[in-house]
């Protein structure tokens, strides 16, 4: 029987073997196996009904977390439901530590009282909004924390004011991440990544113009007038070199490894090496590529535009092993100066921070689908205020 | 799960929904947060909002009959796999989504595979034969092409950032492939091989080593194609359309084997420029991405008989946003960031 995606077609099995770096061992506290019986995984198939039951037998250690969580999943997916879906905003304050700072695609904010207001004014102008969840990529443990990636599907009626204006009465559907440091019951850090192009898209409002009304963020903020040079090439030297590749598969080099080779230094053959033939890539604001042609033009794309750009891994887990493939959570940082063409206009020759996660999911040691999503909106703000 | 019976689940849940007009079992059947992916390309997230898109359907066809020609599945660990090949009969007498009510009577026929993890659908693959019902609605194909995507006579904010290629077989990037003396190990052996080959490597002629004489594929909609010849006229016409097409297996599965006789489902996305003239009009340079379903019955290590479902109107909906528009000052602003 083949797998799923694509296994029965003509994919050459050669460039499977050697893929390890000995220098990265991963440590627990970055990756899960899962590998016993009472494996915690998100598990799309469970009922939100029986989610909401889950008896009181406790399948992970979670020092600190209330009595109701069986596991970290459970955490997320549920407390999530509680106070997004059932309003109980007020469990925020249970939920989240009280300076607990929040990185978004919409600028950083923090403290807790912030997600309160921030929560409120999401749901008054979508008081029906679901959040669907599609995955959950976690690490840690019990003792010291986890590390959460959260990606949903956000479902929703605009009926109240928002951000963008007066209720346009449109029905949405767009995808979220949300990153999480959770110790003890609370999210001490969080990075949540919104799809906000499409959601002004889908409201039926022109993006220039909105960006336009926007407030302009800070450039400092932004990182926009900290311009110093991109290390990405040292001096006149080239990017830095990798330790060999060992024999022994590791999703960590895998990530670390491929992004490296692919971004860093320019070796866009090395797609064909890591991702398969039929690769599905879902990209920020609504964006699909089916194919690795269509990934290494969008690749291509964004380098064009940003001829210096470097892109650094900021945090990476995952979940999974060789057997039943891996899910992975990266979160990056792609600096670059707009100094070439493309979809964003005339090339300003500003520097913008593109702060992006991605989820992979990995068969056979390959890519085989991808969701991204970078604060997309933020940089066009970026490169078109004042213009 | 051990007494968890998948073929008449699939037949009752079918049967529950459309012929007793019982729509609030959808989120018994379904998972909350199932995904429904229909071939427009579009995808419903969650059982409320498929529920509100059966009532919709129900209220535009209030006497629809889903009728089951036939259900393939394969078990894959807790994972059941599903394809169902339906007919549906019905008289359009409530207004729909293509327009007012006609009051005519359809007969729409589509596939649908699924993927039902603890004894719910947790995500669906919907392709109907979409063209034919608004011919037989007697609908014009792009009045409701405009009708049900308004926004696309402005071009959107790209949908990728590039436009993208191709990748066509035969490069170094792929290799040499190994040989498909295998071909007739199993079913999936023999899809791949015969796709690949006849598809991606252009052996248009290898119809005749995969392909019984008698062979009869049927869809999308009421296209029929009998015997070998037609379907090489078929296959190389499409290539004509689109020079640089290929065709990538998403999901694959099915019963029996090769010899004594066997079912299966393919789920494929074919990519191509719609660089040479075709039936729908002189070429578009439109990027194509258009999935689609085909199952086979197979005898002796041929196929014998398929039948194949894809979204006509996503397909000219792809090729419609393609063609070439006057540049005005609005259009201008829209694809400005």
């Amino acid at each position: 029987m083949t797998d799923a995606k694509g296994e029965a077609v003509g994919r050459d099995e050669t460039k499977q073997q050697a893929r390890k770096d000995a220098q990265t061992v991963p440590s627990p506290a970055r990756g899960s196996e899962n590998g016993d019986a009472r494996a915690v995984i998100f598990d799309r198939g469970l009922d939100i009904g029986k989610m909401l039951r889950p008896g009181t037998e406790r399948r992970q250690s979670l020092r600190g977390f209330d009595e109701d969580y069986v596991d970290i999943v459970d955490y997320i997916v549920r407390s999530t439901y509680k106070i997004w879906e059932q309003h109980g905003i007020g469990l925020i304050y249970g939920h989240y530590k009280h300076n607990a700072p929040q990185h978004g695609t919409d600028g950083n904010w923090y403290g807790r009282d912030q997600v309160i207001a921030n929560t409120i004014q999401m749901q008054a102008a979508f008081p029906d909004l679901r959040l669907i969840a599609d995955d959950v990529v976690w690490a840690g443990n019990g003792t010291e924390g986890f590390t959460t990636s959260h990606r949903c599907t956000l479902v929703g009626r605009n009926t109240g004011y928002s951000i963008f204006g007066p209720p346009t009465g449109r029905q949405i559907a767009l995808r979220s991440v949300y990153h999480c440091v959770v110790r003890q019951n609370r999210v001490c850090e969080e990075w949540a990544f919104n799809d906000e192009l499409s959601l002004i898209r889908q409201l039926g409002l022109p993006i220039r113009e909105t960006v336009d009304k926007l407030t302009p963020p800070p450039l400092d903020s932004l990182g926009a007038d900290t311009v110093g040079q991109i290390e990405r090439v040292r001096g006149q030297g080239t990017p830095d070199t990798l330790p060999p590749e060992t024999g022994r598969f590791d999703i960590e080099d895998l990530v670390r490894r491929s992004t490296h080779e692919v971004w860093n230094w320019r070796l866009l053959n090395k797609i064909n090496d890591y991702y398969v033939e039929n690769f599905l890539f879902h990209g920020a604001s609504g964006r699909e590529a089916y194919g690795r042609g269509n990934y290494t033009a969008y690749v291509l794309s964004l380098l064009a535009m940003f001829p210096d750009a470097a892109v650094y891994v900021d945090d990476l887990h995952w979940n999974g092993n060789e057997r039943d493939g891996y899910r992975t959570a990266v979160r990056w940082t792609l600096l670059g100066t707009h100094t070439g063409p493309g979809v964003y206009g005339e090339p300003t020759n500003r520097q913008i921070q593109m702060n992006g996660i991605t989820q992979h999911l990995v068969r056979e040691g390959r890519y085989v689908e991808e969701w991204t999503l970078f604060n997309e909106l933020q940089i066009l703000q970026q490169l078109l205020c004042g213009r | 799960m051990h007494d968890f019976d998948v073929e008449s689940f699939l037949r009752e849940s079918a049967q529950d929904i459309w012929d007793r007009k019982m729509p609030g079992r959808i989120p018994d059947l379904y998972a909350p947060h199932a995904l429904v992916h229909v071939g427009t390309g579009e995808t419903l997230h969650g059982d409320q909002q498929l529920l509100d898109r059966a009532v919709q359907c129900l209220a535009a066809f209030p006497d629809l009959h889903l009728f089951i020609d036939d259900t393939i599945y394969a078990r894959r660990a807790a994972t059941y796999l599903t394809s169902i090949r339906w007919t549906a009969v019905a008289r359009n007498t409530g207004p729909s989504a293509y327009g007012a009510a006609t009051g005519r009577r359809v007969v729409v026929t589509g596939i649908t595979n699924a993927r039902i993890e603890h004894g719910r659908y947790v995500e669906q693959w919907i392709e109907l034969g979409d063209g034919d019902l608004v011919r037989q609605l007697g609908f014009d194909e792009g009045s409701v092409l405009r009708r049900l995507w308004p926004e696309e006579a402005a071009p959107e904010f790209d949908e990728i950032l590039g436009r993208g290629t191709v990748e066509r077989p035969g490069g170094s990037a792929h290799g040499d492939r190994p040989p498909d003396n295998n071909a007739q190990a199993d079913v999936g052996a023999l899809i791949g091989a015969s796709l690949d080959a006849i598809w991606n490597r252009r052996q248009v002629g290898e119809v005749e080593r995969f392909f019984a004489p008698h062979y009869r594929e049927r869809g999308p909609g009421s296209r029929a194609l009998f015997g070998r010849e037609e379907l090489q006229t078929h296959i190389v016409s499409l290539m004509g359309a689109f020079p640089d097409l290929q065709v990538y297996i998403d999901d694959l599965f099915w019963d029996g084997d090769p010899q004594s006789g066997a079912r299966s489902s393919t789920r494929w996305t074919l990519l191509g420029t719609n660089t040479g003239p075709s039936a729908y009009g002189p070429p578009t340079n439109a990027f194509m991405r258009l999935s689609g379903i085909t199952n086979h019955r197979i005898e002796e290590g041929r196929f014998v008989e398929g039948w194949t479902a894809y979204s006509e109107l996503g397909l000219a909906r792809r090729l419609a946003r393609a063609a070439p528009r006057p540049h005005s000052e609005e259009t201008e602003s829209e694809a400005a960031p």
